[in-house]
């Protein structure tokens, strides 16, 4: 069996869906660059069959509308969905057929789990989940072996149908049997992350956020720069959406509330499909693109663009909009901020390739001196900090 | 202890910080001064009954990130030493006796991600805890500029962390994923004891001061206690309106805790966990949300409190609203059945009187009644709750109300069914047809429908169209047309008003027997069916003498014409004697509603006395119209079925009816569609070719066309050559896919992946697998 999809090639997407000022230009001069699709972080959904992962996948990538996922076939083979050409967050999502047998030899684990960041395994909340917790342990034993830096993470899907007692009823089951297995297995030491979640709501945008982000290395000083801003402007609450999939990537260290978010996600859409109405051109989100609504309560959605696959959404108070300007100029500042980090992310990037070419190993650690390096420099971006309003 | 009774405390004050939003509070261990953290805020009050006055700013005009706290914790031994956590991770050591910068003694830039929250041990005083948005736990001594352990939590960010008050090395951390994590201090590769306590992020937890338990606060909106004896089981839930931010049990009541909420909802609550659905006292002073709560010492009246209103507010308790008292204690409800299901409030000290009230209640038929032991306490407020059931006092007569069983519906269901698929319309003698028929109708106990066969039999069965009679009563032949006529006038005159009552229309139930004045009257006397009448009673009220109320099962019987009523209780209220009717109306006006409008008809005279003065000129006999107010009688009540079907037996005969064929058109169009919802396509494809309207018969010739794809390459098959593919030249899609042979006759494929072949191989091939023969498709076999 093979899992290369032929057609394949990241060259060869059109260069307008670049990345803008953050282009991957050196990226795309490497000489190998067929490998490189091998780098890019990688997010396996895996689950039995009619679990709802290519349902997951198409909702949040592809923005189907849930109703819709109804008359999704059921995947004969491993769809790799690239999602780096088309937003902000890159990495590629490979969603698995749910018959696929790990354990027969021909499957090569080797390859699968190599290169993989997060392993998201979707339960169906609402089936029995005795089989799938069975195939959730080999699949976590096998996948550990050939690869431990792998982030598991337990979706516990399709829970718009239950109540809110028995979803907290299984989170638990779930939660005891499967580290009941793993420490069975040998493995306590690793770590799994529940999310309840269900197509019909945002639960499975938030979700799938919280497993994206922790695979952007530049998390916490995109965290900081957020924690900088809101105090210093009088926001309440502020997200870095990625346009395309509503994912957020970062949001300040408040507690984040589902109904703030859920704002803010129609927000984008509404930004979205009213600008293509009157857009001339074909895109609809560009450097102007900025929003204001009010809501009755006194509160204000302020959507800036930050790049051309990033936004940030503020939810204020409206009082504290009066000095519309400072928040402005330091809006400037953060997104000058962001920019650096993402430079400065380009310049390591060239230099390592530099330094050292053939290394295979630095392909993993890539992200990790990177993020390092990038909190170090946070003093820099510290020192732009904006004005206090 | 009633908390009504406080002494005079001081009332509510508050003191307003100017430099904005408070995240945190803290109070020192003598519980006179106040520690105040927030984005651009570190302060220290001295407080007392007359109100707050500064001691110290920390906020210079250095504006270093690390001042910016989410957390402030005071020792619980040194009262100058404060600690603050940071957003951006760092936790400062603040030594209040020392001057300018040197207050800020230490700082600790040891979290990689914003630390949420830092707490002091309770009787070691150099150590402290913090948790960040990393996942990680740090426990610092002050002695040292290092961290001394590290505690991976193995989540995605900690909020909050508390010192168990009960063993002194364990502290309880929880976490966004919605997990409890016990730590004893001196094992950091491990924690004790893991559990899922919410399905959302907690924010906050806290230790009951002197029993084992730990209360969760969650975004999910609910505050729970755990009793962390052994294995840790939830012992209560409080579910509020909000997300809620913080919790903090109240000294001295071992029930109460405070919280507060993180959006919506400004307030302040104090709850009694095992009262969960309303607070026991709320402080409402705040004008945002508030973020920080805190009780003075081991005083349960005094709460601290601040928010992002930049207000702290020490509140005394007696000036709590309660919530309990402005809440509407009664509640009504009607069930589907006519039930009534009443709760109240019982009043204090009128719970021992519960002989007297239960001699009131022996009226009652059901009641059911909740009544907990009397007792002045928040908690224990006691209610009661009574039911009252409609009850058939007839039960034993076997009748009942036939609405009242939930199979009636279900019955109605199945006799459509059953008669749409066993009713002949053709193939036989017009007599046998309507003798069939009539057993059919029988079977499914539509009697009047039986009836009306027996009729169309007698009428229409034989070659001529005169009503056959059999002269076995003592009337002259001459005599017949003229007293079946009444009969006729009689039954058209009767059908719109009763039907009027019939609401619903479509009562199976409802029989309207046209039996024969004369002749037939005792042949049909078997069909109709007389139900006695059973008498039901409602109850409203305790405190009214209740009176058992009479309902009579709606039953006529006039002129040979059997009128079995609907069954519905509420439509059956149009009683013969009047009076009691107004008296009905008087004790239950909320249920009849309709009862006015159901005037009652006088009786018609009852033809065993025919007075005639002077002889009418004797009218012509019209079966045919009679026929046809049968027939529309049918309809009205709902049965186009056999209206419908009497019609299309009738053949050439229906001619003779006096029907509008706009009628007829529109019987054809309900029944058909009534066929098509319970998915009877035969049948209705029956009745269609049946048709002798044109716009009914189009029906068939709608949407007839049927797309096929070729099973080899998947394009739809366009050319007129059955199965042959234009574009792979082959007749492979012809063959079955199971025995591969071509296929003449029956070819059932499947519309996924167009492989398909005789229907009984792949019925029996279908049997055993799941997957298409050919492709592997997960074809459905229905």
């Amino acid at each position: 069996m093979s899992y290369e999809d032929e057609d394949y090639h990241v060259d060869s997407f059109p260069k307008d869906f670049g990345y803008g000022a953050y282009d991957q230009d050196g990226l795309e001069m490497e000489p190998n660059s067929s490998s490189n699709s091998e780098t890019k972080p990688r997010i396996l959904l895996m689950g039995l069959r009619r679990s709802g992962k290519s349902s997951i996948q198409k909702v949040v990538f592809h923005k189907m509308s849930p109703n819709e996922t109804l008359f999704l076939e059921s995947t004969s083979k491993i769809v790799k969905d690239d999602i780096n050409n088309s937003s902000f967050v890159q990495f590629q999502i490979w969603d698995f057929p749910g018959q696929i047998d790990f354990i027969e030899p021909t499957f090569d684990s080797e390859m699968i789990f190599g290169g993989c960041g997060a392993l998201v395994f979707v339960i169906d909340a609402k089936d029995d989940y005795n089989e799938a917790l069975t195939k959730f342990k080999n699949t976590v034993i096998k996948a550990y072996k050939v690869n431990p830096r792998i982030k598991f993470e337990v979706f516990i899907h399709k829970v718009d149908g239950i109540s809110d007692d028995s979803k907290m009823e299984s989170q638990r089951d779930i939660h005891q049997r499967s580290s009941d297995d793993l420490s069975e297995a040998g493995l306590d030491q690793i770590h799994l992350s529940f999310h309840l979640t269900s197509i019909y709501d945002h639960s499975i945008f938030e979700a799938f956020s919280k497993v994206v982000q922790k695979l952007i290395p530049q998390l916490p000083t995109l965290e900081n720069l957020l924690n900088i801003f809101i105090p210093n402007s009088g926001i309440e609450k502020a997200f870095l959406f990625d346009v395309v999939s509503k994912i957020y990537i970062a949001t300040d260290s408040s507690p984040v509330d589902m109904q703030a978010y859920e704002l803010c996600c129609d927000m984008i859409d509404v930004v979205i499909d009213l600008s293509s109405i009157y857009s001339s051109e074909e895109t609809a989100f560009d450097s102007g693109s900025s929003s204001l609504i009010k809501l009755n309560n006194n509160t204000i959605l302020y959507l800036r663009e930050v790049n051309k696959f990033l936004a940030l959404v503020c939810l204020l108070r409206e009082e504290n909009f009066n000095r519309q300007g400072v928040i402005d100029y330091n809006f400037i500042c953060f997104r000058d901020a962001i920019s650096e980090v993402f430079e400065l992310r380009l310049k390591r990037q060239k230099m390592l390739e530099n330094v050292d070419q053939d290394d295979d190993e630095l392909v993993d650690d890539h992200g990790i001196t990177i993020g390092c390096s990038n909190h170090e420099n946070d003093s820099t971006v510290v020192s732009r900090a904006p004005k206090i309003a | 202890m009633p908390d009504t009774l406080e002494d005079s405390d001081p009332s509510t004050i508050s003191c307003i910080c100017v430099e904005g939003h408070a995240n945190a509070l803290a109070l020192n261990k003598d519980h006179n001064q106040i520690a105040v953290a927030g984005r651009s805020l570190l302060k220290v009050y001295s407080f007392d009954n007359d109100g707050f006055t500064e001691v110290c700013n920390m906020r210079g005009k250095n504006q270093n990130l690390s001042y910016s706290a989410n957390d402030v914790a005071w020792s619980t031994l040194d009262n100058n030493i404060l600690a603050t956590a940071a957003t951006n991770g760092v936790v400062s050591i603040w030594d209040l006796s020392k001057f300018g910068r040197q207050k800020q003694s230490l700082v600790y830039n040891e979290h990689e991600r914003t630390a949420h929250t830092v707490t002091f041990h309770s009787s070691e005083p150099n150590i402290l805890i913090s948790g960040s948005q990393d996942g990680t736990i740090k426990c610092f001594d002050i002695r040292s500029d290092k961290s001394v352990n590290t505690y991976f939590s193995n989540s995605e960010s900690v909020r909050d962390l508390k010192f168990s008050p009960h063993s002194q090395n364990v502290f309880s951390a929880v976490s966004e994923n919605g997990t409890v994590q016990l730590w004893d201090m001196r094992k950091c590769d491990k924690c004790m004891v893991q559990f899922t306590a919410h399905s959302g992020p907690i924010y906050t937890c806290d230790w009951h001061p002197t029993r084992n338990w730990l209360a969760t606060g969650s975004r999910d909106k609910q505050i729970k206690v755990w009793n962390m004896d052994g294995r840790a089981s939830l012992e209560y839930t409080i579910h509020t309106i909000a997300v809620v931010s913080r919790v903090k049990w109240r000294p001295e009541r071992t029930y109460h805790i405070a919280s507060c909420a993180l959006v919506v909802d400004y307030s302040v609550h104090v709850w009694d966990i095992r009262r969960p659905y309303i607070p026991f006292a709320s402080f409402n002073e705040h004008t945002n949300v508030t973020t920080g709560i805190a009780w003075q010492g081991s005083d349960s009246h005094c709460l601290l409190s601040t928010g992002k209103d930049s207000i702290i507010y020490k509140h005394a308790f007696k000036d709590a609203t309660r919530p309990a008292l402005k809440a509407n204690a009664q509640g009504a409800s009607l069930g589907r059945n006519g039930d009534i299901s009443f709760a109240n409030k019982i009043k204090e000290y009128a719970t021992k009187s519960s002989g007297a009230s239960n001699t009131k209640t022996t009226n009652f038929i059901s009641r059911r009644k909740s009544n907990q032991p009397g007792n002045m306490q928040f908690h224990l407020d006691h209610s009661k709750m009574y039911m009252f059931m409609l009850k058939n006092m007839n039960m034993d007569s076997g009748t009942g109300y036939p609405a009242h069983d939930t199979t009636t519906e279900l019955r109605v269901h199945e006799c459509f069914i059953g008669c749409a698929k066993e009713l002949l319309l053709s193939g036989k003698k017009l007599a046998e047809l309507c003798e069939h028929n009539a057993n059919v109708s029988k079977k499914y106990g539509k009697h009047n429908a039986t009836t009306l066969w027996n009729f169309v039999k007698l009428f229409y069965g034989s070659n001529h169209f005169e009503p056959p009679f059999e002269h076995r009563s003592s009337f002259s032949n001459q005599k017949n047309p003229m007293s079946s006529r009444r009969a006729t006038q009689v039954a058209s005159d009767w059908a719109p008003h009763e039907m009027g009552q019939d609401l619903n229309g479509n009562s199976q139930e409802v029989a309207y027997e046209t039996a024969d004045a004369s002749e037939d009257g005792d042949e049909l006397g078997g069909g109709g069916k007389q139900q006695p009448p059973p008498t039901s009673s409602v109850i409203l009220s305790e405190t009214q003498i209740i009176s058992e109320i009479t309902f009579d099962n709606f039953e006529l019987l006039r002129n040979g014409f059997i009128y079995v009523g609907p069954a519905d209780v509420t439509k059956a209220l149009a009683l013969p004697d009047t009076a009691l009717h107004h008296d009905v109306q008087a004790a239950r006006p909320q249920l009849d509603l309709k009862a006015s409008d159901h005037e009652k008809s006088p009786p018609p005279h009852v033809p065993s006395i025919l007075k005639v003065s002077h002889v009418p000129p004797i009218p012509m006999w019209e079966p045919h119209q009679f026929v046809a107010d049968a027939l529309m009688l049918q309809n009205d009540v709902g049965d186009v079925q056999t209206a419908l079907i009497v019609l299309i037996v009738l053949g050439e005969a229906r001619k003779l009816l006096p029907i509008e064929d706009a009628v007829v058109e529109h019987w054809f169009h309900t029944y058909v569609d009534q066929l098509h919802r319970y998915e009877l396509w035969n049948e209705a494809c029956e009745v269609i070719n049946r048709a002798w309207v044109r716009s009914v018969r189009q029906l068939n010739q709608h949407s007839t066309v049927m797309h096929t794809n070729c099973g080899e390459c998947g394009r739809p098959l366009g050319g007129n050559v059955g199965w042959y593919c234009d574009k792979c030249k082959s007749m492979q899609s012809a063959k079955c896919s199971v025995c591969g042979l071509i296929v003449r006759g029956v070819y059932a494929w499947c519309q996924g992946c167009s492989h398909g072949g005789h229907i009984e191989h792949l019925q029996q091939y279908f049997a055993k697998h799941s997957k298409c023969p050919k492709c592997g498709h997960l074809c459905s076999y229905s």
